[in-house]
């Protein structure tokens, strides 16, 4: 596996007078922002996006550690705080501080962390940051440049502030769930952490489109960016069936609603077990007329030219192309649709994807150092090439491993001050 | 107090050269904030122009699929295989600060608009390219489907139930996936350019971009070797406790609700919410791992619960006692009923030139100062041409009308 090349400037944490005084391109897109994260599994990959695109994104824990490192899966499936594989790879690049946000001390503290902050991307309980005199109105007075990011399931106010979200909860409050799944099963969400990751995503847009602003006029402001509202936006074809001609969409496993709702796509299976995700529109006709198997597809003329029509006789154009797959099996059909570089494609497993020669050469799935266990870990890249490099990947903190550097380094703490503090319970 | 009518992306310009649905998602978010969206389409118009759904009729003016995914755009016609073509739009990129393209890798090579071409006529400027498998490797000159490529990269194995075939899903979420992830690489760079007068090139593979966000699955295959299976609702048990954990149905035709227990306290609260039946106390479900060892039998008692009440009666007995629990909402609920949707005021109207006044999806998310906003919608074919050339080129009425005459614009 390729190495990716290394970008990162080699003095993390450069300040934020050197940045600006030097005339030429930094290294990292989001280099000298400076991000405050105090987010549970739901916003995590949020601060994840920043924190590779160069920003210090420092992760505010609790003493003992954020409980969301109890989520699997885990290092060779054995749980630990240190060990959970979905905190590494939403955690990358990022630095770690614990603070008890509970006492005074830790407020204080606190409210010296923010003058100090850009962003904070927070996913607070609703009326906790408030209760705790840590509301908007509060930070923005010790730092009128703060942007303050609010993920959340269902916004800031409204009917349903106050409801508790998870990643299921966010799919099927924002309707995605109602779109996918069989007719004659219940509705399901899209694997993983679909919610989540839409929340995420839109998240670092509206915290990037305030970091603009602020570069632009120096003032930060308020961002309520609630799941429901984010997931309902991806729903495509959905929303305009039903604002344009009041049809109401709903699940139709796998047919994708194209050109129509349910017609032109379909899950083909193959001779050994595989499956064919394929497009009505533009099946690889050559290659089936070569093996003789679109003979059906010729007494009717139009079939062979029309793409229109052939959605339109989904049935007989959909038994042809079933019974062609499943004289194929999977790999026979991944090697010819690749080489007649057909839309067609095959159902591809984590191992299969794993194991790309495409991404193999791209060094996309790359090696980090873990010092700790005293080997290197794979990991997918940031997906994004600037420039020609990639940016660097360092893994997720350990629980306070940059209590040192921040709390004596950057804040001036004496050794004996810091002790004080954590046998106290706030660090 | 802020001015209304200000906005994030104030003064920044996108020539937008992106078609179907990824790039104008990516495009859709910079527009809703303020960047000035000249969206440059082949003379026959963006291939979602012919996509339903089409009130009363259809014609290139009256989708409702793309109107929704490119209002705030100006709308430029242009014939890019002219020479004269490609110049106007060289000129337009002269004055612009980011260009967004999603063709297949090499055409816009092909143009003469590489990044290095491209920064002789606008020095700092940023560019965007979200190839399908990028500019490298060996798919490199694969088509790049959004619809194909969440099977290629592995969502559509995982989704679905176990012991079943695949059921991926009917919609392109990899499009969403991919324009989001667009628009935050466009943003930070934008950020940048704010701040050093730097532009840059980003490569934006949306294959890579699907796979990255399956990250800890790809961890998991790494690390312990495994290759995972669908699951339905549940959580793998290598992954999180967590039931009842699901869609349950409830009162009314084909009508579900989610709701999602982790912890002993969730199932304390849990029980109260749905008056402690005895059920509840028999030995195999008071504790996680009876519950988990008996999943499917919890799951038929607390179906047997839920069918009795409407979801929003099961999400709010439910969130009442703080259980996560939410309403499958379906489009029909979102758009009409859902209380929270309204308070937000998700769906707003706006007026299009054909087809009158229509609904929109509003901006996901609210910045407090800059909030984004629906001005206009989708342009029809060419709309804003006079806007483009005569404002911002600087063209006379005679030099356009021979473009024309000529077939470039």
């Amino acid at each position: 596996m390729k190495n990716i090349q290394d970008n990162h400037d080699p003095h993390y944490g450069v300040s934020r007078n050197n940045m600006m005084s030097e005339n030429k391109k930094p290294e990292n897109l989001l280099a000298g922002v400076q991000v405050l994260e105090i987010a549970n599994e739901m916003g995590q990959y949020c601060g994840k996006m920043l924190a590779d695109l160069g920003a210090e994104v420092i992760k505010i824990e609790s003493p003992g550690g954020d409980s969301s490192r109890r989520i699997g899966p885990f290092y060779k499936d054995t749980p630990s705080a240190e060990r959970s594989l979905r905190w590494w790879y939403h955690n990358t690049n990022k630095k770690s501080i614990t603070l008890n946000l509970k006492t005074n001390d830790g407020l204080d503290i606190f409210k010296k962390l923010i003058k100090g902050a850009d962003v904070l991307v927070e996913t607070p309980e609703p009326g906790r940051m408030e209760g705790a005199g840590l509301g908007y109105g509060v930070l923005s007075e010790l730092n009128p440049r703060l942007v303050l990011s609010c993920i959340t399931g269902f916004g800031m106010n409204g009917p349903y502030c106050k409801y508790k979200a998870s990643n299921l909860v966010g799919a099927g409050m924002g309707g995605m769930m109602s779109i996918v799944g069989d007719q004659d099963k219940p509705p399901i969400a899209p694997c993983g952490e679909a919610g989540y990751l839409t929340v995420c995503i839109f998240g670092a847009i509206a915290t990037l489109l305030a970091l603009y602003r602020q570069e632009a006029i120096g003032k930060g402001q308020l961002i309520d960016i609630p799941m429901q509202t984010c997931v309902a936006s991806c729903l495509e074809y959905a929303f305009p069936y039903y604002a344009y001609l009041g049809t109401n969409l709903k699940r139709m496993g796998s047919r994708l609603q194209s050109f129509g709702p349910g017609k032109n796509t379909f899950c083909y299976p193959t001779k050994d077990g595989g499956y064919v995700y394929g497009v009505t529109s533009a099946p690889p006709l050559d290659w089936m007329e070569e093996e003789g198997m679109v003979d059906d597809l010729k007494e009717d003329e139009r079939l062979w030219y029309d793409w229109m029509y052939r959605i339109e006789k989904e049935e007989h154009v959909n038994d042809v192309f079933s019974r062609f797959v499943k004289t194929h099996t999977k790999k026979e059909m991944y090697d010819q649709l690749l080489e007649k570089r057909s839309v067609w494609s095959t159902v591809r497993t984590i191992e299969e994807v794993a194991n790309d020669p495409h991404l193999r050469e791209r060094g996309f799935f790359t090696e980090v150092k873990h010092p700790d266990l005293g080997q290197d870990i794979t990991y997918a890249r940031p997906p994004a090439i600037i420039d020609g490099k990639v940016g660097r990947l360092r893994p997720s903190p350990k629980i306070g491993e940059h209590n040192e550097e921040i709390y004596s380094g950057r804040m001036g703490m004496e050794k004996e001050e810091i002790i004080a503090l954590v046998s106290a319970g706030v660090i | 107090m802020q001015k209304q009518e200000e906005k994030a992306l104030d003064g920044v310009r996108v020539i937008d050269f992106t078609w179907a649905l990824a790039g104008p998602f990516a495009t859709r978010m910079l527009g809703d904030h303020g960047a000035e969206i000249i969206k440059i389409e082949r003379q026959d118009g963006d291939l979602t122009r012919r996509v339903p759904p089409f009130p009363e009729r259809s014609g290139v003016n009256r989708g409702g699929y793309f109107n929704n995914h490119n209002r705030n755009k100006y709308g430029m016609k242009l014939n890019m295989k002219d020479p004269r073509g490609a110049e106007i739009a060289k000129k337009l990129i002269s004055k612009s600060q980011v260009v967004v393209e999603n063709f297949g890798s090499g055409i816009f090579e092909r143009w003469g608009f590489g990044y290095e071409e491209l920064c002789k006529v606008k020095p700092d400027i940023i560019l965007v390219s979200m190839p399908g498998f990028g500019h490298s490797g060996p798919y490199r000159d694969q088509i790049g489907y959004g619809q194909t490529l969440q099977a290629f990269s592995g969502w559509f194995d995982l989704t679905g139930y176990p012991g079943h075939p695949p059921s991926g899903f009917s919609f392109a979420f990899s499009d969403y996936l991919s324009g989001g992830f667009a628009a935050v690489m466009t943003l930070a760079a934008l950020k940048q350019w704010r701040k050093t007068g730097e532009g840059c090139y980003i490569e934006i593979p949306q294959f890579e971009v699907l796979v990255s966000m399956l990250g800890t699955n790809f961890l998991d295959y790494f690390v312990n070797h495994r290759a995972p299976g669908r699951s339905g609702n549940s959580l793998p048990p290598h992954v999180r406790a967590a039931a009842p954990h699901g869609a349950y149905p409830c009162k009314g035709e084909d009508r579900w609700c989610v709701i999602t227990l982790f912890t002993d306290e969730d199932w304390q609260a849990f029980c109260k919410a749905i008056g402690t039946p005895p059920w509840t106390r028999e030995s195999k479900f008071t504790t996680i791992l009876g519950r988990l060892e008996n999943a499917e039998e919890l799951n038929e008692r607390v179906g047997s619960w839920t069918l009795n009440h409407t979801p929003d009666e099961v999400m709010s007995i439910l969130q009442n006692a703080g259980v996560a629990a939410g309403a499958v909402r379906e489009i029909r609920d979102l758009v009409d009923m859902d209380p929270q949707m309204k308070h937000f005021g998700f769906y707003v109207e706006a007026e299009h030139a054909e087809l009158g006044k229509r609904l929109f999806e509003n901006t996901a998310f609210r910045l407090s100062d800059t909030p984004g906003k629906i001005n206009w919608a989708a342009p029809l074919l060419g709309e804003h041409m006079d806007f483009v050339c005569k404002e911002i080129l600087g063209m006379t009425e005679d030099e356009i009308n021979q473009y024309i005459i000529d077939g470039v614009l």
